[in-house]
């Protein structure tokens, strides 16, 4: 155990914190706690009586050979009774358990997931996507793992030894003595077995992943490995690995062999003897019953086996903790703050004075950027890959707070805009048309409980109200992997008929047409040529022909501003950046037109 | 039980360690036995022992015979482990050493067709199956059975047949309930871990669009329907818990009714004289022991189910054959390379990715390909190389067929530097010695100075011991390339390849690296497939590939002459090598 503790060592606050959240569950439904603790008392109580009626049986009947009927009867009668109520009771016990532990491993799941999605974008700057799924998960899967194993075995187990050690001095103390010597000796014998395995435990969990991590790498490197003919050398390191694998499980199991079930076993053996011995002392005095002796028989069969459930759950436990530590840290990571004010945007003029912006200190990404765009204005943006166009949309979609200037919208504060307000007065259509597999409909409402007469119109403005009332299903008919496959142009309509569903009042192109054929590209020029004038459209672009009629094209560089004003303005300046770039692009078409010759 | 048959070999191999774990177990299966009985004669012995002193002779031979049998079935216990889990351990290793020599050498056909996920599934959680029916399986496959006759050897030979056959009527409803609750328990736990990878895959897919998921005001959606995949995993989990938690009761009222009965009509016989007090003792605890063999057989179901099919899968794969055909023998004479109506087409595409391709290249030439994307460039590597084999035409290496040369003598031809360079978990100098690990450290660091990557490597605090990846340094696209070329360079081979292994890498150092190339190749033949078009234009030919034919080919002079693709794309890359230079006078 020691090599797993100090691999997953989190610090003691930590520790605390995630214990605290992890424990908070236990007791937050504390009705059907009492309820499932009641049931495991009375089970319990139910359970140890059963070996009680036996001795009565033997004691005061059988061996005394008085079997008046009614009484055997009674006696009978009461052991199926007490016999199945505590089957029942065990399983309603059992039930409430789980359900406890899976509400709560519930609630911090939508916690934890409702959480995540409310991080700020700065946040996801830094995650790595494939570790927050994991923590919302495998982590929560872990503390499912424990409340369950916890709850229904290890809690279970603890009462039924209590309950068995009562009756057990109910009937006989000094056997009872006898017997309890065994929960310290099983105790000692685990936590030797803790002591002993816990290196190469650690270390077999260590090689196991390492084994798996040269597998992973040698197949995606595997060209490189037979380009070199190193096949043999690569082969025999895996086989040496593999065999320090086995000799360390093989450490794990002489140490279980020598220490867990086998001794454990043997351990009660001894106990049984021990009984026994004791009970022919007790006989030899005339104070034993027979039937005692029958009795704790029937509960020492019982005894060792809860012992050995809960010990063995000490590494879930310990594994439980590790994940509820990086689950809490994750609760812990501060939310994006909305504003709750019922302002909207009305027309959609925007206004930048002075914006700046940066990821990382001391490399700004944007440098006093100001910027005034009308209502119904088309404003376009251009630049090389890190002038800062993306940002700029960032910026507006008010994922990142500027370090310094300001966005005002319709003359307030983007930031005094609450997050309904921003998400229905400024549509996106992003780089990469995203399908849901879902119906048409619901590819275009997108979960905004939308009126359905803002879907049909939107659908008319990005003209796919025609190809969709040809098909059979109409609007709901299914898209996706296993549904109808749309065509890239219908894919871009659909996206823009989605950003349009909403009426928002700022429509943001985020390189729209940079992958798509032309064919797409007059898509979506129709579209913003209809839009022009009736919503202010930024679009960020990276063919200049998307964006030729545009009011305005500003040319970023470095975070600023290099060149503004119409195709045609910019085209006529002598040595412009946009005339390079538009030059570029017509010698890109020339080399097209050569592939295909 | 087919999955016995098929590990045969196996436990043919071993049957001396199988034979002797069998053994013991059996020896403890029949230790186990005495308990009881000893128990049973020690109370006899007890109840008639005269009322004086200390218990009589009889019953603490008894229980000192108990003792000593303790001891034995603890040691016999530990012995069997040792054998059995070793066994099967060595059984999962031998099996893991295989398959990883199966994938060595397997071409890229088989990795297109299996993807990295699977194999890893194969390798590691199928092979953890197969070592569980291997060890478990046959342990409670052997010990259930012998433990259940020898448990009814003493009921109904050494007890009482009758008292045995009334006890017993409530077993076969216990073992019907055990089958029924663990198929029902399989079965949920399969929709359970389905529904826990749906709910992966909608975290995953959320998390991965949040820019959208943001940008709509999709959050209270997504987590509404997030929450409805974790209440429906949290409703399969109690449906697992639910059949789990039926175990309790069914074992609990079948022993319960088996106790009452043997009670019941024991204390008739005790009565009758017929049975005495001890041995009604010991056949209540022989009761006891009914149990495992009633869990065992359903335990051992499930897991030679999940054994055998594991099996077949990784059997499949260990049967498959090489991917490509590695008969030839001969050694090729010289490095001059020819290809004749060279045409392929990978699996699955309907369309030839080569078609109809002639070359030569002498040793010592440099070559140059360019092109489009998807042109078939590295399709045209790959075959020289025979990671594939071509459908149509002939290859040529010294003028022996490809196919004749030995497999390991077409590769060492080739020092083959991919675009996106692969490097293993190991330092930096292992990387780079990675085809030659004898080489010595100046050989290295020459390697490293061609390919302008020595300064880079000393500005790490431990030089060429820095480890790369997970644990080590994250290096650049750029420095990951140069080190690649290094490796290549190391191996001294008599072709150099470079697939587009310049892309991430400056103009400046480019020509840099080329400059160096030329100075010090000396005799070594080179291909260089490159979207830039800088670094192909001094090769002594150049193919401009386009849709799987070659367009135009020439050298750079002759092909700027012409109004192709290649001049198009010559005026292109210089327009924007100025447009660079003006956005960075802007900046300035």
């Amino acid at each position: 155990m020691r090599a797993s503790s100090q691999s997953t060592a989190a610090p003691v606050s930590d520790r605390r914190g995630a214990f605290r959240l992890l424990s908070d569950y236990v007791v937050r439904d504390k009705p059907l706690l009492i309820k499932a603790l009641l049931l495991l008392l009375l089970a319990t109580a139910a359970d140890v009586a059963g070996p009680i009626l036996l001795k009565v049986f033997i004691d005061d009947h059988l061996l005394v050979e008085n079997f008046e009927l009614r009484a055997l009867l009674v006696l009978l009668l009461s052991y199926l009774l007490s016999q199945v109520a505590a089957a029942w009771l065990r399983y309603q016990q059992t039930l409430r358990f789980c359900d406890m532990a899976l509400a709560a491993v519930l609630d911090i799941r939508e916690r934890v997931f409702a959480h995540v999605l409310r991080l700020p974008m700065a946040f996801y700057d830094r995650a790595i996507t494939g570790q927050l799924v994991s923590r919302i998960t495998n982590d929560t899967e872990a503390i499912k793992d424990l409340y369950v194993q916890f709850l229904s075995v290890v809690l279970t187990n603890v009462i039924l030894l209590a309950g068995i050690i009562v009756a057990m001095g109910l009937l006989n103390v000094q056997l009872m003595l006898i017997a309890l010597t065994l929960v310290p000796t099983v105790v000692a014998v685990i936590y030797l077995y803790q002591r002993f395995s816990g290196a190469a435990v650690g270390q077999t969990r260590q090689l196991r992943s390492e084994i798996n991590a040269s597998i992973s790498e040698s197949i995606a490197g595997m060209a490189v490995i037979q380009a070199g003919n190193q096949q043999r050398r690569f082969t025999q390191q895996f086989e040496g690995l593999n065999n320090q694998y086995y000799r360390a499980r093989m450490r794990t199991v002489r140490a279980g062999a020598l220490l867990l079930r086998p001794a454990i076993d043997l351990l009660s053996v001894l106990v049984l003897v021990g009984v026994v011995w004791g009970f022919g002392l007790q006989q030899v005095n005339g104070v034993a019953e027979i039937g005692v002796l029958y009795a704790f028989l029937n509960y020492l069969s019982r005894f060792t086996e809860p012992l050995a459930e809960i010990t063995q759950r000490f590494n879930l436990y310990q594994q439980a903790m590790v994940a509820g530590s990086r689950v809490h840290q994750l609760i812990l990571e501060s939310e994006q703050q909305y504003q709750a004010g019922t302002a909207r945007i009305s027309a959609g003029a925007i206004s930048i004075r002075d914006l700046a912006f940066h990821y990382q200190p001391g490399k700004p990404v944007l440098r006093g950027l100001a910027l005034q765009v009308p209502a119904g204005g088309f404003y376009a943006v251009v630049g090389h890959t890190g002038s800062g166009k993306s940002t700029l949309l960032n910026l507006l979609l008010n994922f990142y707070t500027p370090s310094g200037g300001e966005i005002r919208i319709d003359d307030q504060p983007l930031s005094a805009l609450s997050h309904g307000a921003l998400r229905a007065g400024i549509g996106l259509i992003p780089q990469e048309p995203f399908v849901l597999a879902a119906s048409i409909y619901d590819n275009i409402d997108m979960g905004r409980n939308l009126d359905p007469a803002a879907i049909e119109r939107a659908a008319r403005q990005a003209h796919l109200h025609g190809v969709i009332s040809g098909m059979e299903q109409g609007y709901q008919t299914l898209l996706g992997e296993r549904g109808t496959r749309l065509s890239t142009g219908q894919r871009q309509q659909l996206i823009i008929a989605r950003a349009l569903a909403a009426s928002p009042r700022i429509l943001l192109l985020d390189e729209a047409t940079a992958n798509v054929d032309s064919e797409t590209e007059q898509v979506v020029q129709r579209a913003l040529s209809e839009l022009h004038g009736r919503v202010t459209l930024i679009v960020v672009a990276h063919r200049l022909s998307t964006i030729r009629h545009a009011d305005r094209i500003l040319v970023l560089s470095h975070g600023e501003i290099a060149e503004a004003g119409t195709h045609a303005d910019l085209l006529a300046r002598p040595d412009g950046l946009y005339g390079s770039m538009y030059r570029l692009q017509q010698q890109a078409r020339r080399v097209e037109e050569a592939e295909d010759v | 039980m087919a999955l016995f048959l098929q590990l045969g070999w196996f436990f043919r191999e071993h049957w001396r360690t199988y034979a002797l774990a069998l053994l013991m177990l059996a020896g403890v299966a029949v230790l186990n036995m005495s308990v009881p009985w000893l128990i049973g004669r020690a109370i006899d012995a007890l109840l008639q022992a005269p009322a004086a002193g200390t218990p009589s002779m009889p019953a603490s031979h008894y229980l000192l015979a108990l003792t000593g049998l303790g001891v034995a079935v603890y040691l016999l216990r530990m012995g069997w482990r040792l054998i059995l889990f070793g066994t099967s351990y060595r059984l999962g290793n031998l099996l893991r050493a295989r398959f990883y020599q199966r994938l060595t050498c397997q071409g890229q056909a088989f990795y297109n067709a299996h993807n990295t996920g699977d194999l890893m599934a194969r390798a590691t959680n199928d092979i953890d199956a197969i070592e569980l029916a291997a060890g478990e399986g046959v342990l409670s496959g052997f010990d259930g059975l012998l433990t259940l006759v020898l448990v009814l050897v003493m009921m109904f030979v050494v007890i009482d047949w009758r008292l045995a056959l009334v006890a017993l009527v409530p077993f076969p409803f216990m073992a019907l309930g055990f089958y029924r609750i663990s198929s029902a328990v399989h079965h949920h736990f399969q929709q359970a871990l389905e529904q826990f990878s749906r709910l992966n895959d909608r975290a995953q897919e959320a998390l991965a669009g949040i820019r959208l998921v943001k940008a709509m005001g999709r959050e209270t959606v997504e987590t509404r329907a997030f929450c409805s995949i974790a209440e429906e995993a949290a409703a399969s989990n109690f449906r697992v818990a639910r059949s789990e938690a039926l175990y309790e009761p069914v074992i609990f009222l079948s022993m319960a009714a088996a106790l009452a009965l043997s009670v019941g009509f024991g204390a008739w016989l005790i009565v009758q004289q017929a049975l005495t007090v001890g041995a009604l003792a010991s056949f209540i605890m022989y009761l006891g022991q009914l149990i495992w063999p009633m869990f065992a057989f359903g335990w051992l179901l499930n897991i030679v189910e999940r054994g055998s099919a594991a099996f077949k899968r990784v059997d499949s794969l260990l049967q498959l054959p090489d991917s490509i055909e590695a008969s030839g023998t001969l050694q090729p004479k010289g490095t001059a390379i020819r290809l004749q109506g060279l045409g392929f087409t990978y699996p699955d595409s309907p369309t030839p990715a080569l078609q109809q391709l002639d070359l030569q290249l002498e040793a010592g030439q440099v070559l140059g390909v360019v092109g489009p994307t998807g042109a078939g460039k590295s399709t045209l590597i790959q075959l020289m190389m025979r990671y594939w084999d071509a459908q149509h035409g002939v290859i040529e290496l010294g003028g022996v067929p490809l196919s004749q040369l030995s497999l390991t003598a077409v590769r060492g031809t080739f020092a083959y530097v991919p675009q996106d360079a692969f490097l293993f978990s190991l330092s930096i100098g292992d990387n780079i010695a990675l085809s030659r690990p004898d080489a010595s450290q100046a050989d290295i660091e020459a390697a490293a100075r061609i390919a302008s990557v020595h300064d880079d490597i000393m500005g790490f605090a431990q030089g060429y011991d820095t480890p790369v990846g997970e644990r080590g340094v994250t290096l650049s696209g750029g420095q990951r390339q140069r080190l690649a070329i290094a490796r290549a360079l190391l191996t001294r081979a008599p072709v150099l390849v470079l697939d587009d292994a310049l892309s991430a890498v400056d103009v400046h150092t480019e020509g840099r690296i080329l400059a160096h190339l030329r100075r010090n190749v000396g005799g070594q033949s080179c291909i260089i497939i490159s979207h830039r078009l800088s670094a192909v234009q001094h090769a002594d030919q150049i193919l401009v590939l386009s849709h799987g034919i070659v367009a135009e080919r020439g050298d750079h002079a002759e092909l700027l002459a012409r109004d192709g693709w290649y001049s198009r794309m010559y005026a292109y890359q210089q327009l924007e090598a100025s447009l660079d230079a003006r956005d960075r006078e802007v900046s300035a």
